[in-house]
C-alpha cells in the first residue's frame, strides 16, 4: 500500500512521517526543507505500507517546482492513499489545498496536526463536522510527540474514502474553504509566547546584532565545545598508526596510510556534528525564515532575496543540500545566482583545512580567523550573485514566504536531521577517503620510494608554477588538486605526505587556506549544479570560482607582503 | 481610499479589495490566504521585504508582490 | 525593573569580556543587555522573554566552552580554561521559568 503525504508547508509533515516509520527523515521547520520526494516504510498490523513525502505546497497549480513534483506524483504514480497534513492553528489556508486534493479522487484521510499548538492559541476544530463536510475520516494528532499516530494508523489500515468533489474553479474553492472553516472552528486568540517573541527577533534595531549573536554563538558551540572531542579521537589514531607502523611488509604500510588518512578526516567529525545540531535547532526552531526577513534588506542590495539566505546558510554544513535547497526560490533568475554562489559558502568539510593552519599560525585567535573566512566566502557569493544578476539572470522578482511558529525544537528531532547529515559525512570517510588514502599511498611510493620522484611529486611540479606568486609547496599543490574530489582530502593529503606546515609564512598561510575555501566546489556539488542547471553551468562554476580564489590569494599575498 | 499594499506604513491595517497581476501571482497569494476581503497588517518593513500578517499567519513579502495587491485602508470616504 | 537589573547584569559581563578581550562575546553580552534595556524603556514584556532565552543560552553555552576547554587542557596535560563572564547569563533561568509557567497555563 502506497501512502502519499501532502499538505502546506510547516504543517509537520516530515515529523508525521518520522512517527509513522519510526525512521529516518530530515524534519524542517520553513519553508523549502522538503524539497525532494521521500520514502519511508512502516508495518501496520503486519501490512507493509510505503509512504512518500511530497514537498509541502500551497496549491497544485504547478506554477513552482514542487507544486509540479506533487501534482505529477499524485497524476503519474496514483498512490493509494493521500493522507492529507493540515496545520489546526490555519485551518482555512490549509483547506484550499484540500479541496484541491478532492478533483483527484483518491482515497484521502485528513490529519489535523500541531492540535496541542492551536489549543494554546484558543482555536478548537470540529473534527465530526469537518469530516462530514469533506466525507472523509479526520485523525487529530501532535506528530512530533507522537500523539494520536495509533489512530492514524488504525484508519490508514481502512483506507481512508474518495473525498466528495468540493468547487470547480480556483475562486469558487478560495470561498468554500472559507465558508467551511467558518463552521468548524470556534476560535478565542489568545496571546502565545511564539507572537511575542517577534518583537524581539524581528526587532528593527535590535534584530541584526541578534543576528549575528546567534551566529558567534553557533560558532563558539561548534569549535570550542566540540574540542575536547577532537583532541581524542586524534588521540586515538595516532596510537593506532603507531602501534600498525610497527609492523613491517607491504599491508601494514597501506593498512597504516588507510588509518592514517580516514583518521585525519574523522577528527573533525565532532566540531562538524556539534554544526549540524546548531544549525538544526536553528531551523526546527522557526528562526531561519526570520533570518529571511533581517537579512533582505543586505540581499537585495545584491539583487538576491531573504529566501536565498537560507541555501547559503546551509551551505555552512553542506554545499550539495544548500544547492537542492534553492528550488523553493521560485523566481528563476534568483535561483541561478544563488545556486551559483553557493559553492563560496564555507561548507564543513573545508572546516579542517582552517583548524589545521589557524593552530599552528594563530593559536590565539583561531576563531576570529577561521569566521572571517566564513564572511570571505559570504561576500565572495554575494559580490558574484550581484555579478551574475546584473549580467546573465536579469529582473525583477517576486516572493512571500510564511512564517512559522516558534517552537522549541525536541531533542529527538534534533539529533535525528544531525544523525541524517553526519551519516553523510561517515560513508564519505568510509568510501572516498579511503579509497584516496590507497591511491594516494600508491601514488606517493611510486615508481619511487621517496615523494619528490614520486607521480604525486611528478604532477604537483609540473603545476606548482601556476601557484608560483604564491609560493607554495608542490605538495600542498598535489593536496589541492585531490581536494577536488572532496574537501576533507586536502587536510588528509597533507598529513600523508608530511607536509611541513610550520615552514611557510602566516601570509602564505592565509592565502592557501583562502584558496582551499574559495577553489572548485567538490565533484558531488559538481554534479548536483550539473543536475539543476545544465552541464554547461557546472563546468562554468569550476572555471569561475578556480579564477575567484586564484585572483583573492594573489591580492592576499600582495597585500600581506606590503603589511609586512 | 484604495492603494498598494506596498504603499502602507508600518502598523497600518488594510482590507484586501483585488489582486492585479498575471493569474500565476493571484493564485499563489490567494493559496496562502491573502484573499478579498482579509485584513492585512503590516508588522514591518526592512528594504525591499514586507513583513504583514493575514489571519493570524504572518508573511514575509517581497516589494514587487505587495505592489499587486490592493487595499482599502477604509479612511473616511 | 526586572529588565533593568538583568540590562545591568548583562552590561556588565560585556565590560568584563572587553577588559579581558573577548570582544566577540563582549558583542554579545551587550547585544543581550540591550534587548532588555529596550524592554524597560518601551515597557514590554516580550523583550524580557527575548531576553532570558538568549542570556540563559549564553550563559549555558560559556559553562560548556569553559568545562570542554578545560577537559581540552587537562588532555595536552595542563589546565586552564577560556573564560566568558557571559557565564553569569545563567542568572536568568529564574526569569525564564517564570516566563513559561505565565504562558503555558
Amino acid at each position: 500500500m502506497r501512502v502519499a503525504l501532502v499538505g502546506n508547508p510547516n504543517v509537520g509533515k516530515t515529523a508525521l512521517i518520522n512517527s509513522l516509520t519510526g525512521g529516518n527523515f530530515t524534519v524542517g521547520n520553513f519553508p523549502g526543507v522538503t524539497v525532494e520526494k521521500k520514502e519511508g516504510r512502516a508495518l501496520i498490523d503486519g501490512k507493509e505500507v510505503v509512504f512518500i513525502d511530497l514537498p509541502g505546497v500551497y496549491s497544485l497549480q504547478a506554477k513552482s517546482l514542487d507544486e509540479k513534483v506533487t501534482r505529477d506524483f499524485l497524476v503519474k504514480e496514483k498512490p493509494d492513499l493521500i493522507v492529507n497534513v493540515v496545520n489546526a492553528s490555519n485551518l482555512e489556508r490549509n483547506l484550499y489545498l484540500t479541496l484541491e486534493l478532492t478533483d483527484f479522487q483518491i482515497p484521502m484521510i485528513l490529519v489535523l496536526n500541531m492540535v496541542d499548538m492551536a489549543e494554546r492559541r484558543g482555536i478548537k476544530i470540529d473534527s465530526k463536522r469537518l469530516s462530514e463536510i469533506l466525507g472523509v475520516p479526520v485523525v487529530e494528532c501532535v506528530a512530533n510527540r507522537g500523539l494520536g499516530i495509533e489512530d492514524l494508523k488504525r484508519e490508514i489500515l481502512k483506507g481512508g474514502k474518495i473525498p466528495k468533489r468540493i468547487g470547480r474553479s480556483f475562486e469558487e474553492k478560495v470561498r468554500i474553504a472559507e465558508k467551511i472553516a467558518r463552521d468548524v472552528v470556534v476560535v478565542r486568540r489568545r496571546i502565545t509566547l511564539s507572537e511575542t517573541l517577534d518583537d524581539v527577533f524581528m526587532d528593527k534595531i535590535l534584530g541584526l546584532p541578534v543576528f549575528f549573536t546567534l551566529m558567534w554563538m553557533m560558532f563558539t558551540f561548534t569549535f570550542d565545545v566540540a574540542k575536547p572531542l577532537v583532541d581524542l579521537i586524534d588521540l586515538i589514531f595516532s596510537n593506532l598508526v603507531k602501534l600498525i607502523s610497527s609492523n613491517n611488509g607491504l599491508i601494514f604500510e597501506v593498512l597504516a596510510s588507510v588509518v592514517k588518512g580516514v583518521g585525519s578526516v574523522l577528527v573533525f567529525l565532532p566540531n562538524i556534528t556539534f554544526l549540524f545540531v546548531a544549525l538544526s535547532i536553528l531551523e526546527l526552531s522557526g528562526y531561519m525564515p526570520r533570518a529571511v526577513y533581517l537579512l533582505d534588506s543586505i540581499m537585495s542590495k545584491f539583487k538576491l532575496q531573504g529566501r536565498s539566505i537560507i541555501s547559503m546558510i546551509m551551505g555552512f554544513g553542506c554545499n550539495v543540500p544548500a544547492v537542492l535547497a534553492t528550488r523553493s526560490i521560485e523566481d528563476d533568475r534568483i535561483r541561478k545566482a544563488t545556486v551559483l554562489a553557493i559553492p563560496f559558502m564555507s561548507c564543513s568539510a573545508r572546516l579542517p583545512i582552517y583548524v589545521l593552519f589557524t593552530e599552528v599560525f594563530f593559536p590565539k585567535s583561531g576563531n576570529l580567523v577561521i569566521m572571517s573566512l566564513y564572511l570571505l566566502g559570504v561576500s565572495v557569493g554575494l559580490v558574484s550573485a550581484l555579478l551574475f544578476r546584473t549580467l546573465i539572470f536579469k529582473g525583477e522578482a517576486e516572493y512571500i514566504i510564511e512564517l512559522p511558529h516558534y517552537m522549541l525544537p525536541n531533542l529527538r528531532e534534533v539529533l535525528m536531521l544531525t544523525w541524517n547529515r553526519v551519516k553523510h559525512f561517515l560513508e564519505k570517510a568510509g568510501t572516498i577517503i579511503v579509497g584516496m588514502a590507497v591511491l594516494l599511498w600508491f601514488v606517493t611510493s611510486y615508481p619511487s620510494g621517496n615523494v619528490e620522484n614520486s607521480y604525486a611529486g611528478l604532477i604537483g611540479k609540473s603545476i606548482q608554477p601556476i601557484f608560483n606568486p604564491m609560493g607554495w609547496d608542490y605538495k600542498l599543490v598535489v593536496a589541492l588538486l585531490t581536494g577536488f574530489v572532496a574537501k576533507e582530502v586536502v587536510v588528509e593529503t597533507i598529513n600523508l605526505l608530511h607536509v611541513n606546515v610550520a615552514g611557510m609564512n602566516p601570509v602564505q598561510a592565509l592565502s592557501y587556506i583562502a584558496f582551499a575555501s574559495l577553489y572548485i566546489p567538490c565533484l558531488a556539488t559538481i554534479a548536483v549544479i550539473r543536475g539543476e542547471m545544465g552541464f554547461k553551468w557546472a563546468i562554468f562554476s569550476v572555471f569561475y570560482t578556480f579564477s575567484v580564489a586564484y585572483l583573492v590569494s594573489l591580492a592576499i599575498i600582495g597585500v600581506g607582503g606590503w603589511l609586512v | 481610499m484604495s492603494l498598494t499594499l506596498a504603499g502602507l506604513v508600518c502598523g497600518e491595517k488594510g482590507r484586501v479589495v483585488n489582486i492585479v497581476g498575471g493569474r500565476g501571482a493571484v493564485m499563489k497569494l490567494m493559496a496562502m490566504g491573502i484573499v478579498p476581503g482579509k485584513e492585512v497588517k503590516v508588522e514591518g518593513r526592512r528594504g525591499g521585504a514586507m513583513l504583514i500578517s493575514v489571519n493570524g499567519t504572518k508573511f514575509v513579502i517581497g516589494r514587487g508582490l505587495a505592489m499587486k495587491v490592493i487595499v482599502d485602508v477604509g479612511k473616511e470616504g | 525593573m526586572v529588565g533593568l537589573i538583568y540590562g545591568i547584569l548583562l552590561l556588565l559581563c560585556g565590560i568584563l569580556d572587553v577588559l579581558n578581550g573577548n570582544y566577540a562575546n563582549s558583542f554579545v553580552s551587550f547585544t543581550i543587555s540591550a534587548v532588555f534595556f529596550k524592554g524597560f524603556v518601551v515597557k514590554r514584556e516580550s523583550y524580557y522573554v527575548g531576553g532570558a532565552i538568549l542570556a540563559f543560552t549564553f550563559g549555558l553555552l560559556s559553562l560548556m566552552v569553559f568545562v570542554s576547554t578545560y577537559l581540552d587542557s587537562f588532555l595536552n596535560g595542563e589546565t586552564s580554561a577560556k573564560f566568558s563572564y557571559g557565564i553569569f547569563g545563567l542568572l536568568a533561568l529564574p526569569l525564564l521559568l517564570t516566563v513559561k509557567k505565565k504562558y503555558s497555563k
